[in-house]
C-alpha cells in the first residue's frame, strides 16, 4: 500500500511540476508556486515573463533601463534564505554574471533598512562576491 | 594719407583674427608605436596621448582605427572639451563630439584595459577632454587606462569617481514618501538624484511590482527624469 502511496505522490509532484512550467502564469497562481516549489523555483520559470511585465511598465512610463535586465532571487545574508526576487540592470556582460541579490541590513540615519547588492553566486552564507556596475531596478513581492 | 593706414590696419587684423583661430585650434594625429613587439595605434591631440588602440575592429588594424578617430577629430579644430560626451549607439557604448561617433568602447578593448565597455569609454571622454584643454592626462578626476606591455604611455588603471547619497522614494501618482533609498553612481550622476520615484504594478494579481527609478526632480507626478547612469543599492521602508 505503501509504495503505491509513494507513486501517486511522485506522479502528482511531476504533474503539478509540469503544469507550473507550461501553464500561463495568469493561470498558475505564482503564490502557491512559490509555497510549493520556493522563490527559486519560480523566478527561475518566470523570470523573464515578470521581466518583460517590468520593462513594459518602465516603458509606458518613457523611464525604461538603457541596458540589460534580469529577475533575480533575494538572498538574506547569513542565513541564506530566498526571500524574493528583484530585477538588477546595467550592461549586458555584467548583468549576465548576477546570479542573485545579496540583503543585508543597512543603517541610514535613524531610519533602519536593506542594503541590497546584486552578486555572482548563489551561495552567499561564506562570502558575497559583488558584481560592481550592476543596480537595483525593482524589487517583487510575491503574494502567497 | 588715412586711406594708405586702412589695408595695412586690415591685413593685420587678419593675421590677429588667424592667430586667436590656431591658438585654439586642436592639433590631432595618429601615429603606429611597437609596444612590446606588438604595433599599436594612438591618438595624439596637442601633444598628448588619449586614446591607444590595440586591437583591430570592423577590417581595420589599430594604427587605422587610430588614423579614422584622428580624422574625425581634425574635423572639428574648434572642438571644445565639453562637447566630448559618451553616449550609446545600438548597445555600445561610444564617445561622441558633434553627434559624431568618434570611437566605439568594444567589450574585447574593454576586457584589454581590465574594464567594461562603459568605463572604457568614460576613460577614453576624459582623456580625450584632458588633452583638448591642454591639462595633463591623468591629473584631477579623469579616468585614465593602463598601458599592458609597458612601453611609452601616459595611460594608467581606470578608477571612475563613484558616490552615493541617501533620497527619498516618492509614490508616482500620489508623490507621497514611501522611503528613502541609497542611490550610487557617477559623483556627477549622483548630484543630479533628487529622489527615487517607485512606479508600482501588479503581475496578474500574483506579485507586487516596485519599480525604482532615480529622478532629478521630487515632481514625480507630472516629470519623471531618469538620471542615467545611476542605480539603487538600497533600501529602508517607512512602517505605517
Amino acid at each position: 500500500m505503501r509504495p503505491r502511496i509513494a507513486l501517486l505522490a511522485v506522479i502528482l509532484a511531476v504533474v503539478m511540476l509540469v503544469s507550473a512550467t507550461t501553464m500561463p502564469s495568469s493561470a498558475l497562481n505564482l503564490g502557491s508556486a512559490v509555497k510549493l516549489f520556493g522563490i527559486a523555483f519560480v523566478v527561475k520559470h518566470f523570470g523573464p515573463q515578470i521581466n518583460s511585465f517590468i520593462n513594459t511598465l518602465l516603458v509606458q512610463r518613457g523611464v525604461e533601463w538603457q541596458g540589460t535586465t534580469k529577475v533575480v532571487p533575494i538572498i538574506s545574508i547569513g542565513r541564506g534564505l530566498y526571500i524574493g526576487a528583484a530585477q538588477v540592470a546595467g550592461p549586458p556582460e555584467l548583468v549576465k554574471k548576477v546570479k542573485a541579490v545579496a540583503q543585508g541590513e543597512l543603517k541610514i540615519g535613524s531610519l533602519r533598512g536593506n542594503a541590497l547588492i546584486p552578486v555572482g553566486s548563489t551561495n552567499i552564507t561564506k562570502g558575497v562576491d559583488r558584481i560592481e556596475g550592476v543596480g537595483l531596478s525593482a524589487l517583487i513581492d510575491f503574494r502567497v | 594719407m588715412k586711406r594708405r593706414y586702412l589695408p595695412l590696419a586690415l591685413v593685420i587684423a587678419i593675421v590677429v583674427l588667424i592667430a586667436v583661430v590656431y591658438a585654439y585650434a586642436i592639433t590631432v594625429s595618429s601615429r603606429s608605436v611597437t609596444v612590446s613587439g606588438v604595433t599599436v595605434g594612438e591618438v595624439v591631440v596637442n601633444g598628448q596621448t588619449p586614446i591607444r588602440l590595440r586591437l583591430s575592429a570592423g577590417g581595420l588594424s589599430a594604427s587605422e582605427r587610430a588614423a579614422v578617430v584622428a580624422r574625425r577629430l581634425s574635423a572639428m579644430p574648434d572642438l571644445a572639451a565639453s562637447e566630448v560626451t559618451v553616449s550609446k549607439v545600438n548597445g555600445q557604448y561610444v564617445v561622441v563630439a558633434r553627434n559624431q561617433v568618434l570611437i566605439t568602447a568594444d567589450n574585447s578593448q574593454a576586457l584589454e584595459y581590465s574594464t567594461t565597455p562603459y568605463g572604457l569609454a568614460i576613460a577614453w571622454r576624459d582623456q580625450l577632454r584632458s588633452a583638448i584643454s591642454g591639462a595633463p592626462i591623468g591629473a584631477g578626476p579623469s579616468s585614465t587606462l593602463p598601458s599592458t606591455g609597458g612601453g611609452p604611455s601616459v595611460q594608467s588603471k581606470t578608477s571612475v569617481d563613484m558616490s552615493q547619497k541617501a533620497v527619498p522614494i516618492l509614490s508616482v501618482g500620489s508623490g507621497l514618501r514611501v522611503g528613502v533609498a541609497v542611490v550610487a553612481g557617477e559623483r556627477e550622476q549622483v548630484a543630479q538624484v533628487k529622489a527615487v520615484a517607485q512606479i508600482e504594478g501588479d503581475f496578474h494579481g500574483n506579485a507586487r511590482i516596485r519599480a525604482l527609478v532615480p529622478v532629478s526632480t521630487e515632481n514625480v507626478v507630472s516629470n519623471i527624469n531618469r538620471v542615467p547612469g545611476t542605480s539603487v543599492i538600497g533600501v529602508a521602508d517607512i512602517r505605517l
